[in-house]
C-alpha cells in the first residue's frame, strides 16, 4: 500500500512538470491554433536561467523562482514578436516549420553558451525526510513541488475564468477576428498568452533541475510528453492539459515500477493512440466545427 | 452642426475589382442613416472600411474631424465606432455576460502586474466593470440569459446580444449591418422599435445597412443607394425609393419596362 502511495506521489510530480509545460502548448494553441514546438525549448531555457541565477549569484529559490520566470517569459514573448507575428496569418505547416527552428535554435545557443554537459540546479528545496504511518516515505521537496505547482495551476484557472484579461483570451480562443472589433489589442492579449506559457514552463524547469537533471536537449523529450499530455487532454483546453499530464506521468511511473522502464515510451505513446480513437479532440477538447 | 463621421471618396480595391468607388456621406449626430443596394454593391466594404478592418486606398474617413482611415481597428473601436454583422458573430461558446466583458475589457486599463499582485486597481475595476455588464443585459432583457453559452440562445436574442456587445464598447456611431436578416415582419416590427430606443437612450449616431424596407422607412432621415461601389442616389425615404435609377438597380431593365407600363 505505502509503495503505491509512493508511486502517486512520484507520478505526481512528474505530472506537475508536465502539467506546466502542457498549459504553454494548449493556451498558444487555443489562442492561435499553432502548435508551438519551440516550447519545450523555452522550458529548457527556463531551467537554465534558473540554474545560472542559482550557481552565478546563489539567489536563493524565492527569489529564483520569480526572477526565472520572468525572464523566461520575456524570452516567449520575444519569440512570439520576432518568428510567428509576421507569420500569423500565413499557412500553418510555416508557423510549424519556425517553430522547429527556433526550438533547435534555443538548443544551440543553450549550449553554446554552458556546453553540452547534464548539470543540476543546486537543490534548495528543504529535502527533509518525513514518514507518514507505518512506513509511507515522502521527501520534503517532492511535496513542495507538486503543491506549488499545483498553486500556480490554481491561479492560472482563476485568471482564464475570472479577470476581464483572461476573458480576453478565451474570447480570442472563440473568436479572434471580432477581437480589435471590441476595441482589444490582440497582439497584446497574445504576447500576455506567451508570457504566461513561458513562465509556467520555467516553473516546471526549475523543478525538473531540483528533482533530476538538466541538459540543453531536455526539451525534446520533456516537450513531446507535455505535448502529448495536452493532445490526451484535450488541446486548447486547460482542464485538459492538467488531467492529460498526470494522466501520462501515471501510466509512465507504474510501467517502469511494475513492468519494464524499456516499456515506458512504448505504452505512452500507444496510450496515446488508443485514446485519440477513443476521443479524437481529446478527453476535455471540444470537436472542432469549422463554420462555414 | 459638424457631422460626427464624415466620409470623402472613399475607394478600395480587390485585385481587378473596385469594391468601393469614391463613396462619401455625412452623418450628423443623433442621426439614423441608412444605405441600401443590391447584393455585392460594396456596402459592406464600406463598414469594414470604417471600423479598419480594410484599408482603404485613398479617401478620407472623420471620426469628429480627426481622420481615422488606416488606423488599427481597435484604436477605432476605441475612438468610438461599433459595429455588428450580417451574420452575427458572437463568441458563441462563451457566457453571455461574458460577452459583454469582453467589449467592456477596454475600460480597464490595469496591467498584468496588478493580476500578479492582486493590486487595488486591479480588484476595483473587475468590480466596476462586473457590475456595468449585469446593466447591460438588464437594459437589453437579458439577464435571466446571463449564464447560458451565447450560441444556445434564440437567433433574436442573438441580434440583441450582438447589438448589447456593440453598444457596451461606448460608441458614439453605431453600425448595423442587416440587422432584420432572417426575420419575419413581427420581428422585424420589434427591431424597429427596439433600434429607436436604444437610439434615444444611447444618444447615437446609426448608419444602417438593410435589404428589409420597412426598417429603411421607419427609421432612417436619410438614405443613400449605393450600386456598384459608387452612390447613385440619396435624399429622404420617400424620394430615394422612387428613383427610377434606384428602381433600375434594384429590379434590372426589364421590369422597370413593366413596373412603369402598369402605370406607377
Amino acid at each position: 500500500m505505502e509503495i503505491i502511495i509512493q508511486q502517486l506521489l512520484n507520478a505526481a510530480q512528474l505530472g506537475a512538470v508536465y502539467a506546466l509545460i502542457a498549459l504553454g502548448y494548449t493556451m498558444v494553441y487555443g489562442i492561435l491554433r499553432m502548435i508551438n514546438f519551440a516550447h519545450g525549448d523555452i522550458f529548457m531555457v527556463g531551467a537554465f536561467i534558473g540554474f545560472l541565477l542559482a550557481t552565478t549569484v546563489n539567489m536563493p529559490l524565492v527569489l529564483m523562482m520569480p526572477l526565472t520566470m520572468l525572464l523566461t517569459a520575456f524570452v516567449g514573448i520575444a519569440i512570439e514578436r520576432v518568428a510567428y507575428r509576421k507569420l500569423r496569418d500565413a499557412n500553418r505547416m510555416s508557423l510549424v516549420i519556425t517553430a522547429l527552428g527556433v526550438g533547435i535554435f534555443l538548443e544551440n545557443f543553450v549550449r553554446m553558451v554552458v556546453g553540452p554537459q547534464t548539470r543540476q540546479i543546486p537543490a534548495q528545496l528543504p529535502d527533509k525526510i518525513l514518514t507518514f504511518g507505518s512506513g509511507l516515505v515522502v521527501t520534503e521537496d517532492k511535496l513542495l513541488i507538486i503543491l506549488i505547482s499545483l498553486a500556480l495551476m490554481t491561479i492560472l484557472w482563476l485568471f482564464t475564468n475570472k479577470t476581464l484579461m483572461g476573458t480576453a483570451m478565451r474570447a480570442v480562443a472563440d473568436n479572434a477576428d471580432v477581437i480589435p472589433l471590441m476595441g482589444i489589442n490582440l497582439n497584446r492579449v497574445i504576447a500576455v498568452t506567451f508570457a504566461i506559457g513561458s513562465a509556467l514552463a520555467a516553473a516546471g524547469g526549475i523543478f525538473y533541475g531540483q528533482a533530476y537533471s538538466i541538459d540543453p536537449y531536455m526539451g525534446i523529450d520533456l516537450g513531446w510528453k507535455a505535448f502529448i499530455a495536452a493532445v490526451i487532454g484535450g488541446i486548447g483546453s486547460i482542464e485538459g492539459a492538467v488531467l492529460g499530464s498526470f494522466m501520462l506521468a501515471g501510466v509512465e511511473v507504474f510501467t517502469v515500477a511494475y513492468l519494464s522502464s524499456n516499456l515506458k515510451n512504448g505504452i505512452a505513446f500507444g496510450l496515446l493512440i488508443l485514446l485519440l480513437l477513443i476521443w479524437p479532440s481529446g478527453i476535455m477538447g471540444k470537436p472542432m466545427i469549422k463554420k462555414v | 452642426m459638424n457631422p460626427v463621421l464624415k466620409i470623402e471618396k472613399l475607394t478600395k480595391s480587390f485585385g481587378g475589382l473596385t469594391a468601393v468607388n469614391g463613396f462619401a456621406l455625412e452623418l450628423a449626430e443623433h442621426e439614423i442613416h441608412g444605405i441600401i443596394g443590391p447584393n455585392g454593391a460594396g456596402k459592406t466594404t464600406v463598414f469594414n472600411l470604417i471600423t479598419g478592418v480594410y484599408r482603404p486606398d485613398s479617401g478620407h474617413i472623420l471620426l469628429e474631424e480627426k481622420e481615422i482611415a488606416n488606423l488599427p481597428p481597435d484604436v477605432i473601436s476605441r475612438s468610438g465606432i461599433a459595429r455588428t454583422f450580417q451574420n452575427i458573430r458572437l463568441f458563441s461558446q462563451m457566457s453571455v455576460l461574458d460577452n459583454i466583458k469582453v467589449a467592456l475589457h477596454q475600460r480597464s486599463n490595469y496591467r498584468l502586474w496588478d493580476v500578479i499582485l492582486g493590486l487595488k486597481r486591479f480588484r476595483s475595476q473587475e468590480k466596476v466593470i462586473a457590475k456595468e455588464s449585469l446593466e447591460y443585459l438588464e437594459y437589453f432583457g437579458l439577464t435571466n440569459r446571463h449564464n447560458e453559452v451565447a450560441g444556445s440562445l434564440s437567433y433574436g436574442e442573438q441580434r440583441r446580444l450582438e447589438i448589447a456587445r456593440a453598444l457596451a464598447t461606448h460608441p458614439k456611431v453605431l453600425l448595423l449591418d442587416e440587422p432584420a436578416a432572417g426575420m419575419n415582419p413581427r420581428e422585424v416590427e420589434d427591431l424597429i422599435s427596439f433600434i429607436r430606443k436604444i437610439h434615444h437612450d444611447f444618444g447615437l449616431a446609426i448608419l444602417i445597412i438593410e435589404h428589409q424596407m420597412p426598417v429603411i422607412m421607419d427609421l432612417c432621415t436619410h438614405v443613400q443607394v449605393v450600386d456598384f461601389g459608387q452612390t447613385i442616389a440619396a435624399g429622404d425615404p420617400e424620394t430615394v425609393t422612387n428613383d427610377p435609377l434606384v428602381i433600375r438597380a434594384y429590379l434590372g431593365e426589364e421590369e422597370v419596362e413593366e413596373h412603369e407600363a402598369s402605370g406607377n
